[in-house]
């Protein structure tokens, strides 16, 4: 990629999420350990349920107060786990835009579109009402909003699904942030739509040079438009790599199963979906034994008996935590793009 | 909790299988009692003793008839039962006039609640159901009692018929009809879609059966809710009345016209007004207390569908 | 920016016709009241000693011998014409004698709703930042029991403690506005206070619930994702999604706060529409007490189509129509 020197945005390490519930303590997050280079983007992929959300809600401080938060995180380098929380708040929200997945919902729908976009540097910057509506219109035109002058005074409602994630795109790129989180932002939009979002996210990212963090459950999402994917698993990190490495050769089993399930536009039209069966597991105590072994084709004892940690699974970085890493290369995603 | 348990009658069904299961008892266990909170189990102990007290004033021991003079007139209250919140001007008990105004206040706000719940779920079933005119209707009387000050209703119709018990209870009665139908009218539209309902039309059932054996159940705890909050209101309305001088005629013991009758000498005595307003204040926050306690029971259920 | 007026004026107009068939069954009603009289309508008014002519003359005067129908078309006519009948013992037009009453009355009711509104509101607000909280649960369990003191008991107390024991404020009577400003100011504290009891437990109430639903949309999670403060989120983007139930809430309490004016006028011994409904029921001024009640369903149909109106200032997405 690009050859300048790079440096660490986003460096996680050893964090892990405890919250209290009536049925007792759920481990929302265990032991994640990630980082992020300055203008690299990274996918987080998996299940619902399996912690990607609540590890995006972590590095925003915007987790459950009730919430046990331990380990580090630490944003170009500051160290924003423990910072007072409106330092924090002022810290992030000035340099991170995150878009979410329900544009209709995410939007104000009693407030004009303009100054949604451009509330976080009016807020964050102070800059003045006229500085705010062209820097609005200015957003507007660059996520692809035709007419962006007229769209400035019009309210969420007046536009379409696509529309208005492009709107909260434009407002997450209102501070011109050092990292954009997607946080699903393509799921409750349309086939053709959501590649439309994720060519745009992809041209901005390569324009401003921001890192980028991908959220998704879909694979598809990930597959050659992020540099680097994690794939999480009952809220633990599974595996982790290039993603073009973890692609060609998962080294979990888990991995593997989730690219088999993508169904692929080459494959025979009468070729059955592959689903992964079971569930993901109970979050409730601090398991010992490999959280997919219940669900795994490819289980031993050993699977029930000790858990896997990350270790080195090919070139590059990649690791994966599986006692049986699968040894048969998955099919590559050629028709999931 | 324990007080919930005395209201528990059946333990057929665990809670969240009892929407599956249809008809009367499926209606009554999503009606069960747990996790109250402190408040809210006084209240219903409140309202548990308060029935108890006024349903058997007559034999507790040594309780003076509430309407003879039993000491020096408007004595400062001491303790002992019949002086316990002194005496009025009159010399009678206030603790006797208390209990026994609760007991008048009781009836008369039950067999209005009868009154509005039999005829208002009748009239919202027929507009639920039947829609078109039936509901129509239904909605421009629901609508026009509530643009109405429920005292100005029955100052309306006090002076033509003159007060008496009687009127008193009819005329509360009129006053939640159309609340009671609003809220079965809602109900049952919202049920008439439902699979079950489906069901039971498929099978052939009429529309008395579909109404109430069918959906009728499943508005249970949902009129229960506002059944509690809605009596506080008619308590609040009667003393009002009683309070202005249309209430039950005197020397009845009444709540709104012991406070009434006491303002005369509160610059002198105003220790002798607490007693009644004491009576009155708890059973209505007891009252709304129970019935917040049940609309939170409703929507958990509602949200768990 | 929405360039005229106009069509907020005709949707006003709509929806006031609206009510017209709710102003049409209140009127009949009140009309027929007058068959619900033992015996003789005329009679009972006018008591048992009353002479043969005396009664001829009421019911030339009120049409009490004619059926219900026949009388309503007869009011109905006049009232058209701006004519409510004259009072029954005075003899003033019941038009006149009412709008000098509604005007205390409406001063009163108004510096409730916008005494409640100022205290609860704000204090909604910063209980929903802070839900679950002690104050938070405090101030829940104050709003809980001020809902359970009805205005009859507010007014004993507050006047015990404000007339009687401090001497601050005078026990009863009222002095117009425009007779002396600050007269009037005294003797509308106590009302209003006891007027206010139950609305700023109401309004705290229904306000802090939806201000809390608020907070848990989407858009204010975005909005916390984006670094704003707590108190900025509050009042740029909790408040407004929340006012149109504030405005709903505030439409139903016009009915309770016209309740309330009963006791309180009579009680304070205040010459507004409680105080002459309560006078008018015991003469059985008939003509009053129907009169009482179409400007009563008039405030409420007014005061809805205003909130209906709110609804479409508020919420973009809410049609004009």
């Amino acid at each position: 990629m690009a050859p300048q020197p790079q440096h660490t945005l986003l460096d996680i390490r050893n964090l892990h999420l405890r919250l209290p519930s009536p049925k007792g303590e759920l481990h929302l997050l265990n032991d994640i350990s990630l980082t992020l280079e300055r203008g690299r983007t990274l996918g987080i992929v998996g299940e619902s349920g399996a912690g990607k959300s609540m590890l995006i809600r972590a590095i925003m401080g915007l987790a459950s107060r009730k919430a046990r938060i331990s380990g580090e995180i630490r944003f170009d380098g500051d160290t924003i786990t423990g910072m007072p929380e409106a330092r924090r708040r002022r810290l992030l929200g000035a340099r991170v835009g995150v878009v979410f997945q329900n544009p209709t919902a995410s939007l104000n729908a009693f407030e004009r579109v303009g100054p949604q976009v451009s509330e976080a540097a009016r807020v964050h910057r102070g800059i003045s009402a006229e500085e705010a509506r062209e820097l609005a219109i200015s957003l507007l035109e660059r996520v692809g909003i035709p007419d962006a002058a007229s769209c400035h005074d019009r309210y969420p409602h007046e536009f379409s699904g696509g529309m208005k994630q492009r709107i909260m795109i434009a407002s997450a790129l209102a501070i011109e942030p050092d990292l954009l989180i997607a946080d699903e932002a393509t799921t409750a939009l349309d086939v053709t739509v959501q590649k439309e979002i994720l060519d745009l996210l992809q041209i901005l990212q390569a324009e401003t040079g921001m890192g980028m963090i991908q959220v998704t459950h879909n694979l598809g999402v990930v597959a050659g438009r992020t540099d680097e994917v994690a794939v999480m698993y009952g809220g633990r990190l599974v595996e982790t790599g290039p993603t073009r490495a973890v692609f060609e050769a998962p080294g979990h089993q888990y991995t593997q199963r989730l690219i088999a399930a993508v169904p692929s536009l080459q494959a025979p039209i009468d070729q059955e979906l592959v689903s992964i069966p079971g569930q993901p597991p109970d979050r409730l105590i601090g398991i010992r034994a490999c959280p997919f072994a219940p669900r795994c084709a490819a289980a031993t004892p050993l699977c029930s008996e000790t858990m896997p940690v990350l270790a080195p699974a090919g070139d590059d970085g990649h690791k994966a935590a599986c006692h049986h890493p699968p040894r048969v290369p998955a099919q590559t995603l050629e028709g999931a793009r | 909790m324990t007080p919930g348990k005395t209201h528990d009658t059946t333990t057929a069904l665990p809670p969240h299988r009892a929407e599956l299961a249809r008809g009367w008892r499926a209606g009554i266990a999503r009606m069960r009692f747990p996790q109250s909170s402190p408040l809210e189990a006084f209240s219903i102990l409140f309202l548990i003793g308060l029935v108890l007290i006024a349903a058997f004033a007559d034999f507790i021991p040594g309780l003076v008839n509430p309407n003879f003079p039993y000491g020096d007139f408007s004595a400062p209250p001491n303790w002992t039962l019949n002086g316990l919140f002194g005496t009025d001007g009159l010399g009678r008990s206030i603790l006797s006039r208390v209990i026994y105004g609760a007991r008048q206040t009781l009836i008369i706000v039950t067999a209005a609640t009868v009154i509005s719940m039999v005829c208002g779920i009748f009239l919202g079933m027929l507009a639920g159901y039947f829609r078109g005119f039936a509901e129509h209707g239904v909605d421009l009387f629901a609508n026009t009692m509530s643009s109405l000050p429920p005292v100005l209703i029955i100052l309306a119709l006090v002076s033509v018929t003159g007060t008496s018990v009687l009127t008193m209870t009819l005329t509360l009665g009129i006053l939640d009809i159309g609340t009671y139908a609003r809220i079965t009218k809602g109900g049952v539209i919202s049920q008439n879609d439902r699979d079950y309902v489906l069901a039971a039309r498929a099978l052939g059932a009429g529309h008395g059966r579909v109404l109430l054996r069918e959906i009728l159940p499943n508005l249970v705890p949902t009129l229960t809710a506002v059944v509690p909050p809605l009596m506080a209101g008619l308590i609040i309305t009667e003393g009002s009345l009683s309070f202005l001088g249309f209430g039950i005629p005197a020397p009845a013991p009444s709540w709104g016209g012991m406070i009434a009758g006491s303002t005369d000498l509160i610059s002198r005595f105003p220790l002798l007004i607490f007693g009644p307003i004491l009576a009155i204040v708890l059973t209505v926050y007891a009252l709304n207390t129970v019935g917040d306690f049940l609309a939170r029971r409703v929507d958990i259920r509602e949200r768990q569908l | 920016m929405h360039s005229s007026a106009t069509p907020y004026l005709k949707a006003l107009g709509t929806r006031l016709l609206a009510g017209i068939p709710v102003l049409l069954l209140v009127t009949f009603a009140a009309t027929a009241l007058s068959d619900l009289m033992a015996g003789s309508a005329a009679q009972a008014i006018l008591g048992e000693f009353a002479t043969p002519e005396q009664i001829a003359q009421l019911n030339a005067a009120y049409g009490y011998d004619l059926p219900a129908w026949q009388r309503y078309l007869r009011w109905l006519g006049n009232a058209l014409q701006g004519d409510l009948g004259h009072t029954l013992y005075s003899q003033q037009p019941v038009a006149q004698v009412l709008f000098d009453r509604a005007l205390v009355t409406f001063e009163i009711a108004f510096a409730a709703m916008i005494f409640s509104l100022a205290v609860a509101v704000p204090l909604a607000l910063a209980m929903a930042a802070r839900a679950g909280g002690r104050l938070d649960s405090a101030l829940r369990f104050a709003a809980s029991a001020m809902l359970a003191v009805p205005t009859f008991v507010s007014v004993v107390v507050l006047s015990l403690l404000f007339s009687i024991f401090l001497r601050w404020l005078p026990a009863t009577g009222w002095v117009p506005f425009f007779d002396d400003p600050l007269g009037n100011l005294r003797h509308l504290i106590l009302p209003v206070m006891c007027l206010s009891v139950h609305q700023v437990a109401y309004f705290f109430r229904v306000a802090r619930n939806e201000f809390l639903a608020t907070l848990q949309q989407d858009f204010i999670a975005s909005a916390r994702a984006k670094g704003f403060s707590t108190r900025y989120i509050l009042w740029h983007h909790v408040l407004r999604p929340s006012l149109p139930q504030v405005l709903t809430v505030m439409g139903l309490s016009m009915t309770y706060l016209l309740g309330g004016s009963f006791i309180v006028e009579s009680f304070f011994a205040i010459p507004g529409i409680g105080w002459t409904v309560l006078s008018a029921v015991q003469d059985h001024d008939l003509a009053m007490v129907q009169a009482i009640l179409v400007l009563t369903v008039l405030i409420f149909v007014l005061v809805f189509a205003l909130v209906d109106l709110g609804y479409a200032l508020i919420d973009p997405r809410v049609e004009v129509k």
